[in-house]
C-alpha cells in the first residue's frame, strides 16, 4: 500500500522504509544533483583554461564506462528493494491495526503489586520531589496507576504479572540530574527482598515479572552509551521484561521482550499551553535543546553521536531552521507553530520531544539510527514521522523540503489523531487509552506466558555474583 | 565594453600560452607558424565553445553516473554502505521475520562484540561544505508552509471571508517605493479577496501607478488635491483628510468588506487579516509603535531607552484596554510626555516622529457603516458627510461614532499586536534617487514565493546602500527593514553575498574564476532569468570589491563626500572604487534596456580573497557603525597623507554615533 503512496526522494524514504533493517544506503538525486552541480562548474572552469586532447578523452572514456556499469548497477537494485518495501508494509499494516490503541486492558490480565519498605520508593520521592517532573517520572505515575487500576490484584497465585514498585531514577543530583549509578544497588536489593519474601519470583526468576527502568538505557543504568553496553543489563533483570523508554534495534540494553514506552511529559503543562488549532504554522523546523553536552563529553562528538551538533553546525544559520539552545517559555507553544520538530538523539536515541511533537502535532523529525519507538506495534511511527539518518543530519534541509505537501498533510491528519496522543501521555488521573493502558496492553499480548519460563524447583539460572563489583554492595 | 575587452585579454593570454607551446607539441615548421596558428587559435576558440557547452550539459549525466552511488563517500567523513553491504543487511535482518534462530545469533553478536552496526564511541561532526541554504529549497519550504497554512484555514479559518478594503494614503518621495512595497507585499500575501484604495496627495502619478501594478491586486488609485506639507503635523492632518476621502469612495462604489487603514508606515503581521474577519461593525487592534531614535542623535535615543528601562520593558502600544472580562475599558494612547520639545516637527528632524494619540490603522470598520443606505445601519454610526464640514483634526475613525463603547476590540483584546507602526522619511532635501520611484521590481513575481520578497528588499537595501543617500537617510531606511523583519518571522537578507550566491558557487578564491562562472551561468540560464543574474552577479562583484577595499585599508567612501570619490582607492592600487560600483548597480537598476556597460575594467588581484564566512546577516546600523569606528581606529594609525584632512573630518561628524552604538550595544546584551 505505502509503495503506491511512496513519496520523499532518496533518502529519507529509504532511512524510513528500511528503518527496521539499518541505515540507509544510497544519496538522494538532490543531493547528488547539488554535489554534480558544483563539481560541474569546476569542471567547466578546468576545461574553459586548458582544453586537451586528454581531458576530452578521458570524459569521453567515464561517459561511456561509467554509464553502463552504474546503470546496470541500478537496474538490479532497485527492484530488490521496491519488493522488499512492499511485502514489508503489509504485514505491517496489518500488524499496527489503529484500533490496537482502543484495547482495554481490563480483565485481560492481572497484576499483582509487591509491598516494598517505603525506602525504595515514596521516601526517595519525598527527599526529592523533583522526581515528579523530570522525563524519567514514568515509573512513580506507573506505579500510582497500578495501585489504583481494576487490573490490580491482591491475591498473588492468581497475578499474571508482578510489578515491584522501585523508582531507580529518583536519585537526583543537587542540579536535578538523574545519574543512576545507585540504581543498580538499589534493583538488587529489591530483587533480593521479594525473592526471600514471596515465592513467585524464585518460580521464574523474573520471567513473569516487570519493572519499570525508564532511564537512558533502561536497565544498563549507565548515561553513556559505551558505558552502559559495557555494563549490560542487569544480570538479575535478564528474565525479566522491562518496560522501558530506551530502544535500539540489536542493542544490549533491549531486551528481546521489553516494552518500549515513551516519556514522561507533564500533561496538565501542555495542556495549559495549547493554543487554537488556526494558529498558522510558520516556524518549517523547530529544535530546542541541547547541541554540545560540554559538561559530560568535553570532546565532544559523543553526545548524540555528534547529530545534535551537525544540526547545529550546518543549520544555526540557515533561517528555515528555528534552532537554539534557549529554553522559551513559548517552547509548546512554538512547537505547535512549526511542521517540522526535529527529536535527535540525545545521550540516549529517544527524547521527550517524541511525545511533545505528536502532541502538539508537529511531525516529528526522528534523527536517530535503529531507534525503537514507543508502541511501535500500536503507532504507525513511519506514517506519523519523518525518519532522517544520522549521517544525513547535513542535508536534513533537501530531505525535509523534498517531501511532497501532501504527505506533510496526511501526516498532520494522522498526527491529529486524538487516541495516539492519548498513548503518549501518562495523565492523572488515567484515561482510556493512555499510556499506562498502553503498556498493560502490551503486557497482556505477551500472555499466556510460556511455559518455558516456569523454572524447575531447584534450577537456578540467574547469577547473582555477575557484575561490577560496585554493584554487589548492599544498598 | 567589458565583455570585449575581457575577451581580448583572454585571447592574448591564450595566444602566449599557445606560443609558448607550440614548439612543444606541433612538429611544424616556423613558416607556416602563423597561418597554423591562426587556425589554431579558431579551432581552439570553437573546441572552447563547444566543450563549454557539451561539458556543461554532459558533465551533469557523467557525474550522475559516476557519483551516484559509491563516489559520496569522499564528500561525506563517514561512510557509506556499498550495496552489497546493504544487501547483506537485508538478508541478515529479514532472518527474523522466518528464523526462529535469530535471536540466538544476534546475542552471541551482542555479547561478543559491540552490538550490530551503529558504532558506538566517538563520532565525527559532519559538516558540510557549503552551508548556505539552496534557494530552491528555501522556496519550496515556503510553499509547504503556505500549503500546510492554507490548509490550516481550510479545516479551522473562517468560512465566507470577506473582502480586506484597504487604505493607503501616499505621495511621492524618497522613500515612497521602499515603504509601498512593504505594504504591497503584505497585502499581496492576504489570503482574501483585496481591493486597495491607494490615495496620493497632490495628484495620481505614474510613479505611484507604476509600482501599484507590479502588485496584481486591485487597485484604485486617486488622487487628492492637496499637496503634502512639511511639517508631521500637517502631514497627519492630511493623510486624515485622505482617508475620508478613501472611504467616502468606498460610500460611493458600494463596496462591501472590512476597511482597514495600510499606512505605508505600517507592518502587518499576517494574522491580522485573519483576525480582522471577525469584526462585525468597528474593531480596535494594538499597534506596536517603533519610534525610531532619529538620527542616533544620543539625546532622543537616551530617552527612549530610559524610557523602555523605567516603565515598560518592551515597545509602547497603542490600542484597547480591556479588562479581566475581556471588556473594553478605555484606551491605551501613546504617551508622549518624554518627548515634549524633542519630537520631531519637520521631516528629516533629527528626532523621533511621534504617532498621534491613536493611529488609524489601529481601526477597522465593516463597510457597510459607511453606507447610506444599509438595511441594518446601525444608529450610533455618523453619516460620512457630517464629517466632511468639521474642520478641526480628525484624529480616528472614531469620530464615526456616536458612542464609543461599541468599538469591538480585536487581537484577544488588544493583547495580541499584530500590527506595528514606524515613521521613517528621508530628509525632505534628499535629492536621491532622482525617479527613485522608477526603481525596477523585476524580481517579483506573485507566483514564485515569499521568499522573493525579501530578496527584493534585501536588493533595494543593496541599492539604497551604494546610491547617493545621506547618513540619515540610511539609517532611517535600515530601520524600516528591521521593522519589516519584525512583523515577519524572519527576513533572510544576504548582506551582499550569502544567499545570492548559495545555489550559485563553492567559494571561489578569486573573482576571476567567478567571473567565469557568470559565464556559463550565462550561457546555461535555467531558472533565473537574465537579468536577475546580472544584478547578482553585479552585486557580488560589488561586495567583493568592497570587501577587498576594507581589507586594503582603502575606505570605501561615503556619499557625501562624493568629491573626493574613488581617489583613496586609487592610491592603495586598487582601481575600483565606489564610484564605479555605485554606477554599475545604477545601470542595472535604473537603465531601461539593461546594458552592460562597466565603465572601468575590473582589476582584481586572483589572491585569496577575504571571504564573508560570518553568517548573513541584515546589515544594522550597529554593523554600520561600528565599521566606521573600527576603520577610523585603523586610520589613526597609518600614516596620514592626502587623506588625512578628510579622515579628521570624517572622525568629528562620527564620533557621537560610536558613543551612541556602544550604549545601544550594551542595551542589547542586557536584554
Amino acid at each position: 500500500m505505502r509503495c503506491m503512496s511512496d513519496y520523499v526522494g532518496g533518502k529519507s524514504k529509504i532511512g524510513a522504509t528500511f528503518g527496521s533493517w539499518g541505515k540507509s544506503s544510497g544519496v538522494s538525486h538532490e543531493e547528488n544533483v547539488i554535489r554534480e552541480e558544483r563539481f560541474l562548474r569546476w569542471l567547466s572552469v578546468a576545461l574553459f583554461l586548458d582544453i586537451s586532447k586528454d581531458i576530452l578523452e578521458f570524459i569521453g572514456s567515464t561517459i561511456t564506462n561509467s554509464r553502463s556499469l552504474v546503470r546496470k548497477e541500478f537496474h538490479i537494485m532497485k527492484p530488490l528493494m521496491s519488493r522488499r518495501l512492499c511485502t514489508l508494509d503489509v504485514t505491517e499494516l496489518v500488524g499496527s491495526a489503529g484500533d490496537v490503541l482502543e484495547d482495554d486492558p481490563v480483565g485481560r490480565l492481572k497484576v499483582y503489586v509487591y509491598e516494598l519498605p517505603s525506602k525504595y520508593n515514596k521516601k526517595l520521592l519525598q527527599k526529592d520531589p523533583r522526581c515528579l517532573n523530570h522525563m524519567f517520572a514514568a515509573e512513580i505515575f506507573m506505579h500510582r496507576f497500578l495501585l489504583s487500576s481494576p487490573v490490580r490484584t491482591l491475591n498473588p497465585e492468581e497475578a499474571d504479572w508482578f510489578y515491584t514498585p522501585i523508582y531507580t531514577t529518583c536519585d537526583l543530583t543537587p542540579t536535578g540530574l538523574p545519574l543512576p549509578f545507585k540504581s543498580p544497588r538499589m534493583m538488587r536489593s529489591a530483587i533480593q527482598l521479594i525473592s526471600s519474601n514471596w515465592p513467585y519470583w524464585n518460580r521464574t526468576e523474573g520471567g513473569d515479572h516487570f519493572f519499570v527502568v525508564p532511564h537512558d538505557f533502561g536497565a544498563c543504568f549507565h548515561y553513556q552509551e559505551e558505558k552502559a553496553i559495557e555494563r549490560g543489563i542487569l544480570p538479575l533483570l535478564q528474565r525479566a521484561t522491562l518496560v522501558q523508554t530506551f530502544g535500539q534495534q540489536n542493542h544490549v540494553c533491549l531486551n528481546e521482550g521489553s516494552i518500549t514506552i515513551p516519556p514522561y511529559a507533564p500533561p496538565q503543562k501542555m495542556q495549559a499551553h495549547l493554543i487554537p488549532q488556526d494558529t498558522p504554522r510558520s516556524i518549517f523546523v523547530y529544535f530546542r535543546g541541547l547541541f554540545y553536552d560540554v559538561n559530560n563529553d568535553p570532546e565532544g562528538g559523543y553526545y548524540a553521536r555528534g547529530a545534535r551538533a551537525a544540526v547545529w553546525e550546518n543549520f544555526k544559520d540557515n533561517p528555515l531552521f528555528d534552532v537554539s539552545t534557549d529554553h522559551p517559555t513559548t517552547y509548546y507553544e512554538d512547537m505547535q507553530r512549526a511542521i517540522f520538530c526535529l527529536c535527535p538523539l540525545g545521550w540516549a536515541p529517544w527524547s521527550p520531544r517524541l511525545v511533545e511533537a505528536v502532541v502538539f502535532g508537529c511531525i516529528p523529525v526522528i534523527i536517530a539510527d535503529d531507534i525503537v519507538l514507543p508502541f511501535a506495534d500500536a503507532i504507525p511511527w513511519e506514517e506519523i514521522g519523518v525518519f532522517v539518518a544520522e549521517e544525513d543530519v547535513p542535508s536534513l534541509d533537501t530531505i525535509l523540503t523534498s517531501i511532497p505537501p501532501e504527505v506533510i498533510l496526511r501526516k498532520q491528519r494522522l498526527l491529529a489523531n486524538p487516541s495516539m496522543k492519548r498513548a503518549m501521555l501518562f495523565p492523572q488521573p488515567a484515561q482510556p487509552g493512555d499510556a499506562f493502558h498502553q503498556i498493560l496492553n502490551g503486557l497482556a499480548r505477551k500472555l499466556p506466558h510460556d511455559k518455558s519460563i516456569f523454572l524447575k524447583p531447584d534450577v537456578k539460572k540467574l547469577n547473582w555474583t555477575a557484575g561490577p563489583v560496585g554493584d554487589l554492595k548492599p544498598w | 565594453m567589458k565583455f570585449s575587452a575581457w575577451q581580448q585579454s583572454y585571447m592574448n593570454r591564450r595566444t602566449n600560452s599557445l606560443r609558448s607551446s607550440g614548439p612543444l607539441d606541433s612538429s611544424s615548421d616556423s613558416s607556416i607558424k602563423s597561418p597554423w596558428g591562426i587556425f589554431w587559435l579558431v579551432l581552439h576558440g570553437l573546441c572552447c565553445l563547444i566543450s563549454l557547452v557539451l561539458g556543461f550539459r554532459f558533465s551533469r549525466l557523467v557525474f550522475f553516473f559516476i557519483f551516484s552511488t559509491s563516489a559520496t563517500t569522499n564528500l561525506y567523513t563517514s561512510s557509506f554502505r556499498t550495496a552489497s553491504e546493504l544487501a547483506h543487511t537485508l538478508t541478515v535482518n529479514s532472518n527474523p521475520l522466518n528464523n526462529v534462530e535469530w535471536p540466538q545469533e544476534n546475542r552471541t553478536a551482542v555479547v561478543g562484540g559491540i552490538s550490530s552496526r551503529v558504532v558506538v564511541g566517538r563520532h565525527g561532526i559532519r559538516i558540510r561544505p557549503w552551508p548556505h541554504p539552496n534557494p530552491v529549497e528555501v522556496m519550496r519550504a515556503h510553499q509547504i508552509i503556505e500549503r500546510v497554512q492554507r490548509e490550516q484555514r481550510l479545516q479551522f479559518g473562517v468560512k465566507n471571508p470577506r473582502t480586506v478594503i484597504a487604505v493607503t494614503p501616499t505621495y511621492v518621495r524618497t522613500f515612497q517605493a521602499l515603504h509601498l512595497t512593504g505594504v504591497m507585499h503584505s497585502l499581496m500575501l492576504v489570503p482574501y479577496d483585496v481591493v486597495w484604495i491607494v490615495v496620493e496627495a497632490g495628484r495620481a502619478t505614474n510613479e505611484t501607478a507604476s509600482i501599484l501594478s507590479k502588485s496584481g491586486l486591485s487597485i484604485v488609485h486617486v488622487g487628492f488635491h492637496q499637496r503634502m506639507p512639511n511639517s508631521w503635523e500637517g502631514r497627519h492632518r492630511l493623510e486624515a483628510r485622505m482617508r475620508l476621502h478613501a472611504l467616502s469612495i468606498v460610500k460611493e462604489k458600494k463596496l462591501d468588506g472590512i476597511v482597514i487603514f495600510a499606512d505605508d508606515s505600517n507592518m502587518h503581521s499576517m494574522e491580522l487579516f485573519d483576525e480582522i474577519q471577525n469584526v462585525k461593525w468597528i474593531g480596535a487592534l494594538s499597534v506596536g509603535i517603533l519610534a525610531h531614535s532619529g538620527d542616533t542623535d544620543d539625546s532622543s535615543a537616551n530617552i527612549f531607552e530610559k524610557k523602555k528601562d523605567e516603565k515598560n520593558p518592551s515597545m509602547p502600544v497603542q490600542g484597547p484596554a480591556c479588562n479581566s472580562s475581556n471588556q473594553l475599558v478605555g484606551w491605551h494612547t501613546f504617551d508622549s510626555q518624554p518627548f515634549v520639545g524633542k519630537s520631531a516637527t519637520y521631516i528629516g528632524d533629527k528626532a523621533i516622529v511621534l504617532p498621534r494619540k491613536l493611529e488609524w490603522a489601529g481601526f477597522v470598520l465593516n463597510s457597510q457603516l459607511l453606507w447610506e443606505d444599509a438595511e441594518d445601519r446601525p444608529e450610533w454610526v455618523k453619516y460620512l458627510d457630517a464629517l466632511d464640514h468639521i474642520h478641526e483634526d480628525i484624529e480616528s475613525p472614531l469620530f464615526l461614532l456616536k458612542d464609543v463603547s461599541v468599538v469591538e476590540p480585536l487581537g484577544s483584546c488588544g493583547r495580541q499586536i499584530l500590527l506595528w507602526w514606524l515613521r521613517v522619511e528621508a530628509r525632505a532635501d534628499s535629492k536621491f534617487p532622482p525617479g527613485s520611484n522608477a526603481i525596477k521590481f523585476s524580481f517579483w513575481n506573485k507566483d514564485t514565493s515569499i521568499s522573493m520578497k525579501d530578496f527584493d528588499i534585501c536588493l533595494l537595501l543593496e541599492t539604497y546602500k551604494v546610491a547617493n543617500l545621506s547618513d540619515h537617510d540610511y539609517l532611517m531606511m535600515t530601520e524600516r527593514l528591521l521593522a519589516y523583519s519584525v512583523s515577519r518571522d524572519y527576513i533572510y537578507c544576504p548582506s551582499s553575498v550569502g544567499f545570492l550566491t548559495a545555489r550559485r558557487v563553492v567559494p571561489l578564491e578569486s573573482c576571476l574564476i567567478f567571473f567565469f562562472f557568470f559565464l556559463f551561468d550565462f550561457l546555461c540560464p535555467r531558472s533565473f532569468s537574465l537579468q536577475k543574474r546580472l544584478v547578482i552577479f553585479f552585486v557580488y562583484i560589488s561586495a567583493l570589491v568592497d570587501k577587498l577595499a576594507v581589507k586594503k585599508g582603502c575606505e570605501v567612501e561615503q556619499p557625501q563626500e562624493s568629491e573626493t570619490e574613488g581617489t583613496s582607492c586609487k592610491e592603495m592600487g586598487i582601481g575600483f572604487g565606489e564610484k564605479v560600483k555605485r554606477e554599475m548597480i545604477f545601470n542595472i537598476y535604473y537603465s531601461e534596456k539593461w546594458i552592460i556597460d562597466p565603465p572601468l575594467e575590473i582589476t582584481v588581484p586572483s589572491k585569496r580573497t577575504p571571504w564573508p564566512d560570518a553568517p548573513p546577516e541584515l546589515p544594522s546600523t550597529e554593523k554600520v557603525v561600528i565599521g566606521v569606528q573600527e576603520r577610523a581606529v585603523e586610520h589613526s594609525s597609518k600614516s596620514r597623507t592626502s587623506r588625512s584632512r578628510r579622515s579628521s573630518r570624517s572622525k568629528r561628524k562620527r564620533d557621537p554615533k560610536i558613543v551612541d552604538t556602544q550604549v545601544r550595544v550594551r542595551h542589547s546584551e542586557q536584554n
